[in-house]
């Protein structure tokens, strides 16, 4: 001990005063400094992500919730009218990332892991868990080394289609999905199983241009339910059609406007050679097959003046436009006696079991849009408003057709962000929904904080 | 169709060395030194200004633009574009520049940090374990930086590869000599008073003391009782107080009114086409003004 210390002394007072090199005492003749860093290979990286694990990022999303009707906000937006049927909620998930009870929620907590898998792909993998469930949200593999500007991506993943539908709801600048996108789609958007190919052009300006083959589960879109067995020897409509059954392509383009500016406009459309849907009514199934489209424009543009301190002063306008064309066949098929209760050998039922009504063809046609404007109030602090309307088209074809009325939403939101790893919102929307050609009107707040731990990917524009 | 095919491998794989190579640099201060060392040899885009904070920008398509034509990219490093620049080489689709490959080059990987093996904390603010990434602010690990990066644009193109290192080694000499000189006339200078932990290289390089930062925590804005804390620590000393461009003034004011020290908005960047001569004038300008108290 006594021998070491004295020698320890000398070494600290001898150290270079940069960094002491605790092995090694001969210096570099061309390196006085000591700066020089023992041989790193090219392309090195001084980074402390952890070797080989995946980045881990946990994100808490929690809210303070309230409506003037008793909590049923979120019920009154999925029957609005025209998207009731098909919207998504007749099958399947019940209830989405869209409810809430009044009160505090816990609306999710995503856990986010990615890697590069090897020389070839990289790897993403989120789950979700709602306070009741875990869901898969994405899964999915990229490409690393494609030449040309190519890039390929296959698994569970967002649909690159348009602006925001491929954003985390933690992403996002207003609480809830914009309208347009909920009732078009889903209430995850499109999020579907595939295959995403894209190719960024070796321009000058920024051009990307993908396609994508998709299984084709979205309830709005391409929602299937496969072949169904038989009523009483009569055949349903209703085919198995192998996937994938929805193809999407998008293009972006955003122009070089310098740093304090920046614009991208895209443009989507997407078929889906399968579109199921089916409603039991009390003795007959009615069931709809055929075909569905989309396409839509978007754009954003952002403005961030030079030398501003926090987002103070900065502007974001962002909007979307979406129209939807379903190409139905319907036909239904009783599976008890008509009326309902009757006995079947009754001469009072009109029908019986297996019997086949409403056989038409017909197309539904309907859209919407967004549009929100965010401002920079100072540093770290931000506001903005949205407009939300479904609906501008809103004709369905069941029966003899008809038009319903247009659904909006207007919203409010002022943002606080302690640092880039939190955030304290509170917003305000007013619903002016059309159910059953009446106007529902609603008033929400939201009072949400989120949290993200652990290492974040970064975000793309 | 063979010798079709022959002449579009031809096409694909013709060398490059006759053309400039392209650099995207993640930085002014960055594309500077690569145009010193590249010379007429390297085209160079700068994909962020510097005007603005490189911790919070985003991942931006002009940026992708820039990434998709290069041959090499030259960042900081050390995370310290964490935020945005992977997401930027991803949607670039340009495997020529990922991490490990000969055409991703930080600067920050070629020497050593200050600060290296901070806690992975972030009750302690926006840290980097790795180390302090804002090297660039020392004139002397800048210099070793140019010489690395020498090498790699030597494996680009070995047919310029002297003149790379020629120019490398000019710039180093440069710098030493230089801080010889800063370091005189700062001699006597009584410290300084920083925004964030940036600066820290180059009071380093140049023997003055850091007195303290307006930041409580990395990345966390000042607040009333910090500032109130540090005019107690530093009452009756002698001292100037920094803050950058793109940093809030009324923090930094308020401690020299306080306190009766001279405040100066600063850059740590050169312009964005600038030179070596830029460089020399930025460092210039920090060391004018510590020796002005």
């Amino acid at each position: 001990m006594k021998k070491i210390l004295p020698g320890a002394l000398l070494a600290a007072l001898c150290a270079a005063p940069v960094m002491a090199e605790p092995t090694g005492p001969q210096r570099d003749p061309l390196d006085p400094t000591n700066l020089r860093q023992t041989v790193k290979p090219i392309g090195g990286q001084a980074s402390s992500a952890t070797a080989f694990n995946p980045a881990m990022s946990v994100i808490v999303d929690g809210a303070y919730y309230w409506d003037n009707v008793h909590g049923e906000a979120f019920e009154i937006i999925e029957e609005a009218d025209g998207f009731a049927m098909g919207g998504g909620h007749d099958h399947g998930s019940e209830d989405g990332h869209g409810g809430l009870e009044r009160g505090f929620n816990l609306r999710e907590v995503e856990f986010a892991f990615s890697a590069t898998v090897d020389p070839y792909f990289d790897a993403f993998v989120m789950f979700v868990f709602d306070g009741d469930d875990i869901e898969l949200e994405e899964a999915f593999v990229t490409t690393r080394a494609l030449p040309a500007g190519l890039q390929a991506k296959f698994g569970k993943f967002l649909s690159d289609i348009g602006y925001i539908n491929k954003q985390h709801p933690h992403s996002w600048d207003f609480f809830d999905r914009p309208l347009v996108n909920e009732l078009l789609f889903s209430d995850h958007g499109l999020q579907e199983t595939g295959v995403q190919l894209t190719w960024l052009a070796p321009t000058t300006q920024y051009l990307r241009i993908g396609v994508e083959a998709l299984q084709g589960e979205t309830a709005g879109i391409a929602n299937h339910i496969g072949e169904v067995a038989p009523v009483n020897g009569t055949e349903r409509i209703l085919e198995e059609a192998s996937g994938p059954r929805l193809f999407t392509g998008f293009a972006k383009f955003a122009p070089d406007l310098g740093f304090a500016h920046a614009l991208q406009v895209g443009a989507s459309y997407g078929y889906a050679s399968s579109f199921q849907n089916t409603v039991e009514h009390s003795t007959r199934y009615e069931d709809h097959e055929g075909t569905a489209s989309f396409w839509g424009v978007d754009g954003v543009y952002k403005y961030t003046p030079a030398g501003s301190v926090g987002g103070q002063g900065a502007f974001k306008l962002q909007g979307e436009y979406y129209y939807r064309k379903r190409d139905i066949d319907r036909r239904d098929v009783y599976f008890a006696c008509h009326p309902a209760g009757i006995d079947c050998d009754d001469p009072a039922a009109e029908w019986q079991i297996g019997d086949v009504r409403n056989e038409q063809s017909f197309n539904e046609r309907q859209d919407g849009y967004y549009l929100q404007a965010l401002y920079g109030l100072a540093p770290r602090w931000n506001t903005g408003v949205r407009i939300d309307q479904v609906g501008l088209t809103n004709r369905t074809g069941r029966g003899n057709g008809e038009d319903w009325d247009d659904s909006r939403r207007y919203s409010a939101v002022l943002n606080f962000m302690p640092t880039e790893f939190s955030r304290l919102r509170l917003q305000y929307s007013r619903g002016d929904i059309a159910v059953d050609g009446e106007r529902e009107t609603f008033n929400q707040v939201f009072l949400q904080f989120q949290m993200s731990l652990g290492v974040h990917g970064a975000h793309t524009f | 169709m063979r010798t079709l095919l022959l002449s579009l491998v031809l096409l694909l794989g013709a060398p490059l060395s006759a053309a400039a190579l392209e650099v995207a640099a993640t930085t002014p201060n960055m594309g500077m030194l690569a145009r010193t060392v590249g010379g007429e040899h390297v085209n160079v885009v700068v994909l962020a200004p510097g005007d603005r904070d490189v911790h919070y920008l985003e991942a931006r398509p002009s940026m992708m633009v820039g990434l998709r034509r290069a041959d090499l990219l030259v960042a900081v490093g050390g995370e310290l574009e964490l935020g945005w620049l992977p997401a930027a080489i991803q949607g670039a689709a340009n495997p020529r520049l990922l991490p490990g490959r000969t055409g991703y080059f930080e600067a920050a990987a070629t020497v050593p940090l200050l600060a290296a093996g901070t806690p992975a904390d972030r009750a302690l603010g926006d840290v980097h374990p790795g180390g302090n990434p804002h090297m660039y602010f020392d004139p002397l690990r800048m210099g070793v930086a140019a010489e690395a990066l020498a090498e790699v644009l030597a494996g680009l193109d070995g047919a310029n590869a002297a003149t790379f290192r020629a120019n490398a080694q000019a710039f180093a000499a440069r710098m030493a000599q230089e801080v010889e000189g800063w370091r005189a006339r700062v001699a006597d200078a009584p410290g300084a008073l920083l925004y964030h932990k940036d600066a820290d290289y180059l009071m380093e390089r140049l023997g003055v003391p850091v007195l303290g930062y307006l930041e409580p925590l990395p990345g966390i804005p000042p607040t009333a009782r910090h500032i109130r804390q540090l005019v107690g620590e530093l009452e009756g000393k002698p001292g100037v107080v920094f803050h950058m461009v793109y940093e809030s003034a009324r923090g930094p004011e308020r401690v020299a009114r306080e306190l009766g020290w001279p405040v100066f908005r600063m850059t740590n960047n050169v312009p964005e086409n600038g030179t070596m001569d830029d460089y020399v004038a930025l460092i210039e300008s920090w060391v004018a003004r510590l020796e002005s108290v």
